[in-house]
C-alpha cells in the first residue's frame, strides 16, 4: 500500500505531467479560465486515466511483439474506449456528476497527457498492475492539481492591471513557465 | 488607526534587511556590498523602464518594492556570482515576475524568489560551485555539507540567522508584517525536521530564518485569508525542510516559496470551503 | 478625550430654507405669515415639514442640501424666535404616530427616517442609542451631558408611550449619567463607532439578528438616536415640534464646537458665526462631501468639518496586507471585494455580502495604500441595485407579455349580463377582503 501511495505522490508532484513533462498543455491553458471547468476536467481526467492505464496494462500483456510500434495508435483507441466506458458507467451510477462533467469527457480522448502517462508508465521495467494504475491515478491527480492551481492564479490575473502586451495567452504561458519552475524544485524529492 | 502607508512599509522592510546584509558582509566580505549595489541598481532601472513602458508615473518606483526585492535577492544569491548573473536575477525578478503581471500587488510569485530561481536554473554552475572563487570565503552551509568541523561552530552558523531575526523581529513588533506567517512557517519547518529526525542546526542554516521573516511575510504573494495564511506558511516551511533533505536542487527555500505561491490561492479556497 | 460639550445656540438667522420631502404636498402660499410649528407641507410617508421659527414665506426654490442632492425648499424670512406649542388632541397609544408626524420628528442620527413610521402595535424593546453614529461627532455626548438627571426620565416617558421596555445604550466610560448608574435600562457598550449602527446595536443588546433589508421594528425592536428620543420627549411632554438640531463643527484650527441650529439654516450662517473661510466637508471624518455656502443644514446633517484645502492623498497599489479585514464591522473581506471589483465580478461580490457594507470607511482609514475602498463599494452596490431593478423590470415585462398572450389565446366570451354581474361581484369581494 505504501508503495502504491509513493508512486501516486511521485507521479502527481515530482513528475507532474503538465509542469514537469510539459504534456497536456492545450487543456491546461484553454480550460483553466474558470475554476469549475478546471475542476471538472481534472476529475474527469483522473477517472479516465486510471481506467485507461488499467486497460493498457492488460492489453500490453496480450499484444504480440510485432505490434509494439503500433502501441500509440492502439492506446488512443484504448483511451477512447475508456472515455466511453467511464461516461456510460458514470451515467448509470453517478448521474449528477455525469451531468456536471459530461461535456469534458469527450475532450479527454484527445488529451496527449493521457497517452503520455500510459506510454511512460508501461515503459518501466516489469511494471506491475498496481504500479501502472497508481501511475495513472497520480498523473491524473497531478494534472488536476496543476489545472486547478492555474485556474485560481488566472482568476487573480484577471483582476490585475496587466499591461496590454501580456494580456491573455502571453501571460498565461509565462505564468505556466513560473509554475513549471516552481515544480522543478520537486523533481526527485519523493 | 493607520499603522503606516505602503511606501513606509516597503522601506522599513528594506531597512530591516540591513542587519542580515551586514552579517553577510562580515562573513563573506565586501562582495556582498558590491552585489547589493548591482542588484539594487538593476532592479531600480528595470522598474523605471517597466513603469515608463506601461505609461505609469515614474514616482511609483519610490514605493520601495524593487529595493526590497533587490535586498532579499542579495541575501539569497551566493556572494561573488558574476555581476551579470546578479543583474539578470534582478531583471527577471522585476520584469518577468512583477511587471508582466501589472506591477506591485498583482504578481502571484514572490519577485525575489522567482528571479533567484530562474537565475539558478539558467546559470547553475555559479550556484552549485560554492568555492569556485579562491578569494571568497567558503560558505558555512557548503562547509557543513562537506563536514568541515571548523565551519560547524555554532557562532558562525547562527550569525546570519540572528541578524535576520533581529531585523525581522523589529518588523513584527512594529506590526509591519503579519506574525502568523513566520510563526506558521517555523512550526511547519520544526515539525518536518522533527519528523525527519534532523539536527536542530539545519533550522538556522542557509537562510531559513531570513526566509521566515522576510520572504514568507510578503503579503502580495501569500494567501489572503487568515486560515489560508496559516496553511500556506506551514506548507512552505515543511516543504523547505523536506526539499533541503530530499530535493535535487542544492537550494530549497526559493522553490518551496514558489510552490507555496502556486498553491496560495488553493489554500484560501480550501480554508473557505472547510469553514462552510 | 472629550471636547467641551457645552452647546451654543446659533443666533437667529435671517433666512431659513426648509426642505420638503419628496412626497410632500405644499400647504402654504407665498407671502403667508406663519407661527413656529406650522405645517408647511405634508406627505403620506414622510413626517410633516414644519416651520422651525415663526416667519413669512417669501419663496419656494430648489436649494442644495448639506448632505448632497437638492430639494425644493420653503424659504422663510422675517423670522421670530417665539416658540409656540402645538395644538394637538390628547395623547393615546393610537394617536402617538400622528403626534410624531405632526411634530415633524425624524431620526437625528444621520438617517432622517420619519419617527412615526417606526411605531408598531406590539414592541418589545425601545432602544435609545447614545452611541455616536458618525466618526468625529459629539452630538450625542453633548445632549446626554445637557440632559443630565432628566435623561433617564425622558427616555422612560417615550418608551412608555411606545409601550416597550426601555434600553439606553451609552458609550463605556465616556458618558456617565449622574446618580443613575444602576438604572436597569442602562447598557454601557464599548465606544466602537460601528456600534452606533442600528442593526449591530440591536444584535448586541437584544441578541437579535435583523436581516440586511429588514426593519428592526418588524422584529419588535425600535431604535432611536438619543437626540431623536429627546425630541420625541419634548413633543410628548411640552408639545414642542422638532425645530432645531445639534451639530458638531470642527473648525480649521482643530477646535470643536457644538451648535444648536434651526433646521433649514444655511451653511453660510454657521460660517459667519464661527468666522471660517475654508472648504466645508459634511459628514464623518473621512466623508468627501463638499458643501457650498447655500447648502441647507437638515435633520440628517451631523458633522461639519471646515478644512484648509489639502490635496487628497494618491492611492497606491494594493499590497494585499489584509489590514482592512479585522476592522470591518460587518465581517466582510474588503480586500477580496476590492480585487473582485477590479474585474467587476458582481455576482461574486454579492456572494461576499457586498450589500452588508455599512459604508463606515474604517477600511479606508487603515488601508496603507490609501485606496478609496468605500467609494468603490458604494459604486458597485449602486450597480448591483440597478441590475436587480432591471432584472425585476424585465421579469415584470415578461409577465405582462405572458398574461397578454394568455388573454389573447382565450376564446372571446360572448357578452352576457349575468357573467358580468358575477365578475363584478367577485371583484368587489376581493377588494373588500384586501381592505
Amino acid at each position: 500500500m505504501s508503495a502504491f501511495i509513493a508512486v501516486v505522490i511521485t507521479a502527481a508532484l515530482a513528475d507532474n505531467i503538465v509542469l514537469g513533462k510539459m504534456l497536456g498543455l492545450c487543456p491546461f491553458i484553454s480550460l483553466s479560465r474558470r475554476l469549475d471547468i478546471a475542476l471538472g476536467v481534472g476529475v474527469a481526467t483522473t477517472a479516465v486515466l486510471t481506467v485507461a492505464c488499467a486497460l493498457a496494462w492488460c492489453l500490453e500483456g496480450l499484444l504480440p511483439e510485432a505490434f509494439a510500434p503500433l502501441r500509440p495508435l492502439i492506446f488512443i483507441a484504448v483511451v477512447a474506449c475508456a472515455v466511453q466506458a467511464t461516461t456510460m458507467l458514470m451515467q448509470l451510477t453517478l448521474p449528477l456528476i455525469h451531468r456536471m462533467l459530461g461535456v469534458f469527457l469527450p475532450l479527454i480522448a484527445t488529451n496527449c497527457a493521457i497517452l503520455g502517462i500510459m506510454l511512460l508508465s508501461l515503459q518501466q521495467e516489469n511494471a506491475s498492475f498496481t504500479q501502472v494504475v497508481a501511475h495513472g491515478l497520480g498523473g491524473g491527480l497531478g494534472f488536476m492539481l496543476a489545472i486547478v492551481a492555474f485556474a485560481l492564479i488566472r482568476l487573480r490575473i484577471s483582476e490585475a492591471q496587466v499591461p496590454p502586451t501580456f494580456r491573455g495567452a502571453p501571460l498565461a504561458v509565462i505564468n505556466a513557465g513560473w509554475m513549471a519552475l516552481a515544480f522543478s524544485g520537486l523533481a526527485g524529492a519523493f | 488607526m493607520k499603522i503606516a502607508n505602503s511606501t513606509a512599509i516597503m522601506w522599513s522592510v528594506a531597512a530591516a534587511t540591513l542587519p542580515a546584509l551586514a552579517a553577510a558582509t562580515y562573513l563573506y566580505g565586501w562582495g556582498v556590498c558590491q552585489q547589493l549595489f548591482i542588484t539594487v541598481s538593476a532592479a531600480t532601472l528595470c522598474e523605471l523602464i517597466c513603469l515608463r513602458w506601461q505609461g505609469k508615473p515614474l514616482a511609483a518606483a519610490a514605493d520601495g518594492s524593487a529595493v526590497v526585492a533587490a535586498c532579499i535577492l542579495t541575501i539569497a544569491l551566493p556572494p561573488y556570482v558574476p555581476w551579470g548573473v546578479a543583474a539578470a536575477a534582478a531583471i527577471f525578478a522585476i520584469g518577468l515576475a512583477k511587471h508582466c503581471y501589472g506591477g506591485l500587488g498583482n504578481n502571484p510569485f514572490n519577485p525575489a524568489m522567482a528571479g533567484y530561481a530562474l537565475a539558478f536554473i539558467s546559470f547553475p554552475e555559479y550556484f552549485n560551485a560554492w568555492t569556485a572563487d579562491a578569494t571568497s570565503h567558503p560558505t558555512p552551509l557548503a562547509l557543513a555539507r562537506l563536514g568541515d568541523p571548523l565551519a560547524a561552530t555554532t557562532w558562525l552558523l547562527a550569525l546570519p540567522a540572528l541578524a535576520a531575526a533581529a531585523g525581522g523581529g523589529v518588523l513584527l513588533l512594529l506590526r509591519l508584517a503579519d506574525w502568523r506567517l513566520p510563526l506558521a512557517f517555523c512550526l511547519g519547518a520544526v515539525a518536518t525536521s522533527m519528523a525527519l529526525a534532523l539536527d536542530w542546526q539545519t533550522l538556522i542554516q542557509g537562510g531559513l530564518v531570513f526566509a521566515a521573516f522576510f520572504v514568507i511575510t510578503d503579503p502580495v504573494t501569500a494567501a489572503t485569508s487568515r486560515g489560508g495564511r496559516w496553511c500556506y506558511a506551514a506548507l512552505v516551511g515543511a516543504l523547505a525542510i523536506w526539499l533541503r533533505q530530499h530535493g535535487s536542487h542544492s537550494d530549497s527555500i526559493a522553490f518551496a516559496i514558489l510552490i507555496g505561491n502556486v498553491l496560495a490561492p488553493l489554500c484560501d479556497l480550501a480554508v473557505k470551503q472547510w469553514r462552510r | 478625550m472629550l471636547p467641551n460639550l457645552n452647546i451654543d445656540d446659533l443666533p437667529l438667522p435671517t433666512t431659513l430654507a426648509v426642505p420638503l420631502a419628496a412626497d410632500a404636498q405644499l400647504q402654504v402660499q407665498r407671502g403667508e405669515t406663519l407661527p413656529a410649528g406650522a405645517v408647511l407641507a405634508t406627505g403620506s410617508h414622510s413626517a410633516d415639514c414644519i416651520a422651525p421659527r415663526a416667519g413669512t414665506v417669501s419663496d419656494f426654490r430648489r436649494q442644495p442640501l448639506a448632505n448632497g442632492n437638492d430639494a425644493l425648499c420653503v424659504i422663510l424670512q422675517d423670522l421670530d424666535d417665539t416658540p409656540t406649542p402645538l395644538l394637538l388632541p390628547p395623547l393615546s397609544a393610537t394617536t402617538l404616530p400622528q403626534l410624531l408626524k405632526r411634530a415633524g420628528i425624524v431620526g437625528l442620527g444621520g438617517g432622517a427616517f420619519p419617527a412615526w413610521r417606526k411605531w408598531r402595535q406590539q414592541l418589545r424593546y425601545f432602544i435609545a442609542n447614545g452611541l455616536e453614529t458618525e466618526t468625529a461627532a459629539y452630538n450625542d455626548a453633548a445632549l446626554i451631558a445637557a440632559a443630565g438627571d432628566n435623561l433617564i426620565a425622558r427616555v422612560r416617558t417615550v418608551a412608555q408611550t411606545f409601550a416597550a421596555t426601555p434600553l439606553l445604550a451609552l458609550p463605556e466610560g465616556v458618558t456617565r449619567v449622574p446618580r443613575a448608574n444602576d438604572d436597569p435600562m442602562l447598557r454601557y457598550l464599548p465606544a466602537h463607532y460601528s456600534l452606533g449602527n442600528e442593526r449591530i446595536l440591536v444584535q448586541h443588546l437584544c441578541q437579535l439578528d435583523i436581516p440586511a433589508m429588514a426593519v428592526a421594528a418588524d422584529y419588535g425592536v425600535v431604535c432611536f438616536n438619543i437626540a431623536t428620543v429627546l425630541a420625541m420627549a419634548a413633543a410628548i411632554d411640552e408639545r414642542m415640534p422638532l425645530s432645531d438640531r445639534v451639530i458638531t463643527v470642527h473648525d480649521v484650527d482643530g477646535g470643536i464646537h457644538l451648535l444648536r441650529v434651526p433646521l433649514g439654516t444655511l451653511l453660510a450662517e454657521v460660517r459667519h458665526y464661527l468666522k471660517q473661510n475654508a472648504t466645508a466637508l459634511i459628514g464623518g471624518a473621512d466623508e468627501q462631501q463638499i458643501a457650498g455656502d447655500d447648502a441647507v443644514i437638515t435633520a440628517a446633517t451631523t458633522v461639519i468639518h471646515w478644512q484648509a484645502d489639502a490635496p487628497p492623498r494618491a492611492a497606491q497599489a494594493c499590497i494585499r496586507c489584509g489590514a482592512c479585514e479585522p476592522v470591518c464591522p460587518a465581517a466582510l473581506a474588503p480586500q477580496e471585494l476590492y480585487w473582485l471589483a477590479q474585474d467587476s465580478r458582481l455576482p461574486e461580490m454579492q456572494a461576499q455580502r457586498l450589500t452588508a457594507c455599512l459604508e463606515c470607511r474604517r477600511c479606508d482609514e487603515v488601508c496603507p495604500s490609501n485606496i478609496g475602498l468605500t467609494a468603490l463599494f458604494i459604486q458597485h452596490k449602486k450597480q448591483l441595485a440597478a441590475n436587480a431593478a432591471e432584472a425585476q423590470l424585465i421579469h415584470r415585462r415578461q409577465q405582462r407579455f405572458d398574461h397578454h398572450e394568455q388573454r389573447l389565446a382565450q376564446p372571446v366570451a360572448r357578452f352576457s349580463a349575468q357573467a358580468l354581474k358575477q365578475r363584478v361581484a367577485a371583484m368587489t369581494k376581493q377588494v373588500s377582503k384586501k381592505q
